[in-house]
């Protein structure tokens, strides 16, 4: 990392130009895979990171250059390639940084990426061995383990200077089932901004247990049906609805630009009464939690929807000088080789009331969604789609038979309206967010809900 | 970095083969909004990843910060990761080989900065006055990219190359009533003075404003065409069919059809990283295995897989060349390169009167999430048109198309000759299958 009279030196070479604003974005850290198959390791990979990217405002438009390369003389010429975009001037400007400071909220026991092979590979054994054994028809095992710990220093002209560090690990389990030609697999894959400490309380047995037992359900499945209908989507990743549906339309990076369904939409009714949306970067050690967003302000709890009334969106510093609003610390991106714009961090469907059995009642023919996969979302129309992982056809208010291949689309301005029941089992799930900026960490989760109606893509033929 | 003190210092404590593979890539980046320079992006960076294997054990470390003071402490690393590798099989490094090269005849005039503003300036004035129902510009940027690569083992291997290239993309939003749509085009560029910017602006207008007017359909069980983009995007979700490491796992989907009639008879697939029809080529692979054209699919006969180094050890056979990685970062793995579906004869016009009464998918969204490799069933949000009497009817929106795809690709109706390259590596032209199942209303 550079010292702090070299960088305000750089933001003063920076601030001689036609700009208006300067910010220095400096990433050290090591990333760590490991993959294994039947129990056996078979990949290690460790990247050992180490950039800066320099960023220039006037106005609302900006010039980011990266590099790693931090000699004196190659960040110079960075500089001046960034101010020769907006024009050189001889101005003068001094910069004084002062170094702030903010609590850890997301303290770690043990550093993954410093353990030893050893004991992250014993993780790793039992998830195998626990996913294989839970079943005769289970082929296949495949674990990974991803660690991260990442440091970053950032600076900028107004006098900031924060430093952070961001610790991580992940496991991921695929299991792979056969029944004859019939080949299906089940996937599992927990994280949190913890250490090794993570794998105490969601143990690496019930990992593997759970993507098998996904595996085994989907060898039993029948192909989905198709058509618009009533949809129980349940708990944890579920959640994704919500991040896909109505999240990514609600980033100051679609909103600015008027490319969302959801501008100039703020203190107007976007979804039922029973709807109140959160992005709070703030949970302790949660997947998508940060001490201070990649802006370096502190992160926080933001609340985007409040019984069905827009709220608030999520904004970074310089959507937000479009749009005319302050950051909401919502600022993130994947390493110093993006340009950082508003992201989401741990977004959820609060709690509500209803319950969950409750929830069936007088569905003729419906979905159960038990297990969300990914999705996407075009912000400009609202389209949206996401997959099914494991899913049940309701008949007659009961769950009938499980189905495979089931995708659910839509337009998340209307879907928010369809929301008739909110459940009080809220879980969040883990999930890597891929935008602009890069693929982030984030936690998507919500109670079970459910959907008055929405289209279900299928399989069978009907 | 010296790579030879590297190389010498590895195999001194105890490294049988060490590799070191650097790239380097400079990048400029421009987007335009509402009349103004939104985003100027430069960038360079070099990455250096190694490879060293410990009583046959391979381990991969990349480093974005370097200096030969970091030698001893990175190779025990290494070293350290090697021994903790607990598969049965053995892996090495390539010996060198004799490299039949090629070469592109194209010639890159990059645009300067002040030229570019002037293009996209321009750009975005004509796709606004191209029709009233156009309403914004959602994106429009330029990108001029040079990138080389080098790999240098302890078994001799030392081969270089490098490339080059533009672009220009554009996303328009248009609006008819209180309906939205958009679409972007991607088109390289080798000169801005002999390239048809009118072309290009009419050609991103018409692919948005043909979506206009969209509605749902009924579900139903009918022939589908899968138009090239939407047959390209499937089409490359599924390459992984002819990876030979997931093969030699046993978790492919063809782990027990090599040999088989596995498709059609009339689709026949080649991957061949020399294709001077591609916007790159590689004379040889990640590993600096020497690159080759390959049929992998003979008229719906799976005949040949893809391998690097590792899985051609462990299926005892040889690396096709298709040993890459994506970006410096990254392992080694088995990736396509030029790799297409073998174009038929008919004209997009002859498969929609062959179909006559169908659906033709135009675009696919969540491909990363609506597929399921393992059973090749999909699921997946899609746009496009209808057929009736083998004329373009009635736009669709907000439908899935599903089907498995290894039965899909059993049931062709005819194979298009309407294969475009572009700035693809994985291609494939339109074609026509007997059913899909469309959900709808």
């Amino acid at each position: 990392m550079l010292k702090k009279e070299q960088l305000e030196k750089l933001l003063e070479r920076c601030m001689a130009s036609s700009c208006d604003f300067a910010e220095i974005f400096e990433e050290e850290g090591t990333t760590e895979s490991l993959s294994m198959l039947n129990g056996k390791l078979e990949d290690t990979n460790v990247l050992i990171r180490a950039g800066i990217g320099i960023r220039l405002y006037k106005g609302v438009q900006s010039v980011y250059g990266y590099t790693n390369e931090t000699s004196e003389e190659s960040l110079n010429a960075l500089v001046d390639d960034l101010r020769g975009g907006f024009g050189i001037e001889s101005k003068s400007v001094s910069i004084s940084l002062v170094e702030e400071t903010h609590e850890n909220l997301h303290p770690i026991k043990e550093n993954p990426v410093e353990a030893s092979l050893e004991s992250k590979v014993a993780l790793m054994v039992r998830a195998s061995d626990a996913a294989k054994a839970y079943s005769d028809q289970i082929q296949k095992v495949s674990v990974g383990l991803a660690s991260v710990c990442q440091n970053v220093q950032i600076s900028n002209s107004e006098g900031r200077l924060v430093h952070d560090t961001r610790i991580r690990c992940r496991m991921s389990v695929s299991s792979f089932a056969q029944d004859g030609q019939n080949l299906q697999s089940g996937y599992e894959a927990p994280g949190a901004s913890k250490g090794l400490e993570f794998f105490e309380e969601r143990t690496p047995e019930s990992i593997g247990q759970e993507a098998s037992r996904i595996a085994l359900v989907l060898l039993e499945a029948k192909d989905c049906p198709s058509g618009k209908m009533p949809v129980i989507i349940d708990n944890g990743f579920g959640g994704v609805i919500f991040h896909e549906a109505c999240g990514h339309a609600l980033e100051a990076s679609s909103v600015s630009k008027n490319q969302s369904v959801f501008c100039n939409k703020l203190g107007q009714k976007v979804a039922s009464d029973k709807v109140t949306a959160i992005d709070d970067g703030t949970i302790p050690n949660a997947w998508g939690s940060q001490n201070v967003d990649d802006e370096g302000n502190p992160q926080q709890k933001r609340v985007l929807i409040e019984n069905g009334i827009l709220k608030s969106y999520m904004i970074d510093r310089l959507n937000g000088r479009r749009m005319g609003l302050e950051s909401t610390s919502s600022s993130r991106r994947q390493s110093y080789k993006f340009e950082t714009t508003s992201r989401m961090t741990n977004t959820y469907i609060a709690a509500g009331n209803d319950d969950f059995d409750e929830m069936f009642e007088g569905i003729k023919r419906g979905l159960y969604a038990k297990k969300m996969g990914g999705g996407s979302v075009n912000p400009q129309t609202g389209e949206f789609n996401f997959a099914v992982l494991e899913g049940y056809l309701i008949e007659d208010g009961k769950i009938s038979y499980p189905v495979k291949g089931a995708s659910l689309i839509g337009n998340g301005a209307d879907i928010l309206f369809n929301i008739d029941r909110v459940g009080k089992n809220l879980e969040r799930g883990q999930g890597m967010c891929g935008s602009s900026s890069g693929s982030i960490p984030t936690d998507v989760g919500q109670p079970a809900i459910r959907v008055s109606q929405i289209t279900v893509g299928g399989t069978a033929n009907e | 970095m010296n790579k030879q003190v590297w190389i010498e210092k590895a195999i001194g404590l105890g490294i049988q083969e060490f590799e070191i593979y650097q790239s380097t890539t400079v990048e400029k980046e421009m987007t335009w909004f509402q009349g103004q320079m939104d985003t100027l992006v430069s960038s360079k960076v070099t990455g250096t990843s190694i490879r060293g294997i410990v009583d046959g054990k391979m381990a991969n470390m990349a480093l974005e910060e370097i200096d030969d003071s970091m030698c001893e402490t990175v190779l025990k690393s290494l070293i350290e990761q090697a021994h903790i590798i607990s598969n049965e099989e053995t892996d090495s490094l390539r010996k060198p080989e004799p490299i039949e090269y090629v070469k592109k005849d194209v010639t890159w005039n990059m645009a300067s900065t002040e030229y570019v503003k002037n293009i996209l300036q321009s750009l975005e004035a004509k796709i606004l006055a191209y029709d009233p129902r156009v309403i914004q510009v959602g994106y429009l940027g330029y990108s001029q990219g040079s990138g080389s690569r080098s790999i240098v083992n302890s078994l001799g291997m030392d081969v270089q190359d490098a490339d080059e290239m533009q672009y220009i993309v554009a996303s328009v939003v248009v609006k008819e009533e209180e309906e939205v749509k958009d679409a972007s085009l991607v088109e390289v560029v080798y000169d801005f003075e002999q390239y048809d910017l009118d072309s290009f602006v009419s050609r991103v207008c018409d692919k948005a404003l043909n979506k206009l007017k969209a509605t749902p359909i009924p579900s139903c069980t009918c022939p589908v065409i899968f138009e090239k983009d939407a047959m390209t995007s499937l089409f490359a979700a599924f390459t992984g069919l002819f990876n030979g490491e997931l093969m030699y796992k046993g978790i492919s989907p063809l782990k027990d059809k090599f040999n088989e009639q596995i498709f059609s008879e009339q689709i026949t697939i080649i991957d061949n990283p020399k294709n001077m029809d591609c916007l790159s080529i590689a004379n040889f692979d990640d590993e600096g295995c020497p690159t080759s054209s390959k049929t992998l699919v003979d008229h719906g006969k799976y005949v040949m897989m893809l391998h690097d180094t590792r899985s051609a050890n462990r299926m005892h056979t040889n690396s096709t060349g298709n040993g890459f990685k994506s970006g410096y970062a990254s392992s080694v793995s088995v990736q396509p390169m030029n790799c297409y579906i073998v174009p038929g004869n008919d004209s997009f016009e002859d498969l929609c009167t062959k179909i006559k009464d169908g659906f033709v998918v135009q675009n696919l969204a969540g491909l990363h999430a609506g597929l399921d490799f393992v059973s090749t069933n999909f699921s997946l949000q899609c746009s496009g048109f209808w057929i009736k009497d083998g004329k373009r009817d009635k736009n669709v929106t907000l439908v899935t198309v599903a089907n498995n795809f290894l039965n899909m690709m059993k049931h062709v109706i005819s194979v298009g000759n309407d294969l475009d390259w572009s700035y693809h590596q994985v291609i494939s032209p339109s074609i026509a299958f007997e059913e899909c199942t469309i959900s709808g209303e």
